[in-house]
């Protein structure tokens, strides 16, 4: 078919794409000039309404109603939505210093695995098997000690932790795999998509969050396989702290998402996981314990 | 399907994500509009570039009436026609550009369109503005001819008078190539 026998359909199907390089340029000046809109329309915020209030006589009473329209709307609980974004959740992963994270293969009901690390006790805490065949794994690294307990046998092994065992450790905490996609927020692919969704879409309801999907396609090194990938997020409003992450992938775009795995968060504090290390390995009769049980063994 | 309204939404709060969604559904629209209707590819990113940048930095102001991608269309032809206007683009007008497209076998104003593609935007580069802006609004951004006449503040029956005036004559234009 030539042009000329069919131009509208011609026409309509012209299609360029954007270079790489294109994108990049327009989508980094673009989030500049965001940024700056947002810093303007903050600054105008912060200082014009209190000029807007001075100044006018009719504004007073209606920024009066406006204020208690506002205390009323926050005491019946009515808040505007936040979205919450990649950035937020990265930033406020950061910070964490105490998690509980509990690790489940798609469709079960039991977990994987459980760890609890923190960073303010210098501890990192791990659950595998059920049972009798349960085994905690302690990793006491202000004391450089690594404690194993075994259920079948209560038997608890000690031996030191290397330098090397030690840095492993100390990366793999918040920036675990199975919490987050990449370690680094900026390592998130250009085109990857990140979606609000409804909460009719997602399989659970996680009382306080809302749900995020990204997308994203992962290729191999050689750039010949690909998969699509899909990380959901059920985030805390307030805090943007995951609560649950689920792991999805497909081989082709028509394909449906398979549902693989699944991590359920809470961030309890350091008396807590004291608490919980002081239950499996310590004796809670000594008067001395502070929650390093390495320290005294 | 982007959730405009929720998109949009989400850019007033300043969501970097929602801005990149926003650009990567639409920017190969917009880019084939903005490179049909100036026939050069690289001065259509720097409309598309030019488009985003004003979007972004002035979400705060914007107002919605129709959808966003109606919106960045117009965004788009009111970039273009600038461009016209400050004749700040090369751009070939009408016998100007047939002179030099029938002068030439090759691309006039750039090496990334195909053959096909070049063929095309060659001769819609020698249909009078007007009538190339009606037709490429219509077939390639999917506008209606009611939108168009909005756009362009003129009456729908002229908007349907330059749709169908420019495809006469663009059918005269690729037969009489085709016969070279």
């Amino acid at each position: 078919m030539s042009s000329v026998d069919n131009i509208e359909k011609a026409i309509a199907e012209l299609n360029l794409t954007t270079r790489a390089e294109t994108d990049k340029r327009i989508l980094d000046d673009s989030y500049t000039a965001l940024g700056k809109a947002m810093h303007k329309h903050q600054s105008m915020s912060d200082t014009g309404f209190w000029r807007m209030v001075l100044r006018n006589k009719f504004a007073v009473p209606a920024a009066i109603a406006a204020m208690i329209f506002l205390a009323f709307a926050l005491f019946v609980n009515i808040r505007p939505e936040r979205a919450i974004n990649t950035g937020n959740i990265y930033g406020a992963l950061s910070k964490v210093e105490n998690i509980h994270i509990t690790k489940y293969q798609a469709g079960q009901t039991s977990p994987d695995q459980q760890v609890w690390a923190s960073e303010t006790l210098g501890v990192k805490l791990l659950k595998t098997g059920l049972g009798s065949q349960t085994q905690y794994t302690l990793w006491d690294m202000k004391n450089r000690i690594k404690m194993v307990k075994l259920l079948s046998s209560n038997s608890i092994q000690t031996e030191p932790i290397t330098q090397l065992m030690l840095t492993e450790l100390e990366k793999s905490t918040a920036n675990s795999t199975d919490m987050v996609p990449f370690s680094d927020r900026n390592e998130i692919p250009v085109e990857a998509q990140w979606i609000r969704i409804d909460d009719r879409e997602a399989s659970v309801t996680v009382a306080g969050t809302k749900a995020y999907d990204l997308n994203w396609i992962a290729k191999s090194t050689d750039s010949q396989v690909v998969l699509h990938k899909k990380w959901r997020v059920f985030a805390e409003d307030r805090s943007s702290l995951p609560k649950r992450i689920e792991w999805y992938s497909k081989a082709g775009p028509e394909d449906e998402y398979g549902f693989e795995k699944f991590v359920v968060i809470t961030y309890p504090s350091k008396d807590e996981i004291q608490n919980i290390i002081r239950d499996i390995f310590g004796r809670q009769d000594d008067p001395g314990f502070i929650g390093t049980p390495g320290a005294y063994r | 399907m982007l959730d405009e309204k929720r998109l949009i939404w989400e850019l007033k709060q300043g969501s970097k994500d929602a801005l990149r969604r926003i650009y990567m559904e639409y920017k190969d629209n917009l880019l084939t509009i903005a490179a049909s209707m100036l026939h050069d590819t690289y001065a259509a990113e720097d409309v598309l570039h030019d488009v985003f940048v004003s979007f972004a930095g002035s979400i705060g102001n914007i107002q919605l009436r129709g959808s966003l991608k109606s919106y960045l269309t117009a965004s788009v032809v009111n970039r273009v026609r600038d461009m016209y206007r400050k004749k700040k683009h090369h751009l070939v007008e009408l016998k100007e550009a047939g002179q030099l497209a029938a002068d030439s076998d090759g691309p006039v104003q750039t090496t990334e369109f195909g053959e096909e593609t070049e063929r095309l935007t060659g001769a819609l580069a020698q249909l009078p503005l007007e009538q190339r802006e009606t037709i490429i609004l219509h077939l390639n951004g999917g506008m209606k001819f009611k939108e168009i006449a909005k756009i362009q503040r003129i009456p729908l029956s002229t908007v349907q008078g330059r749709y169908r005036y420019g495809l006469d004559k663009l059918r005269t234009i690729l037969k009489e190539r085709a016969k070279k």
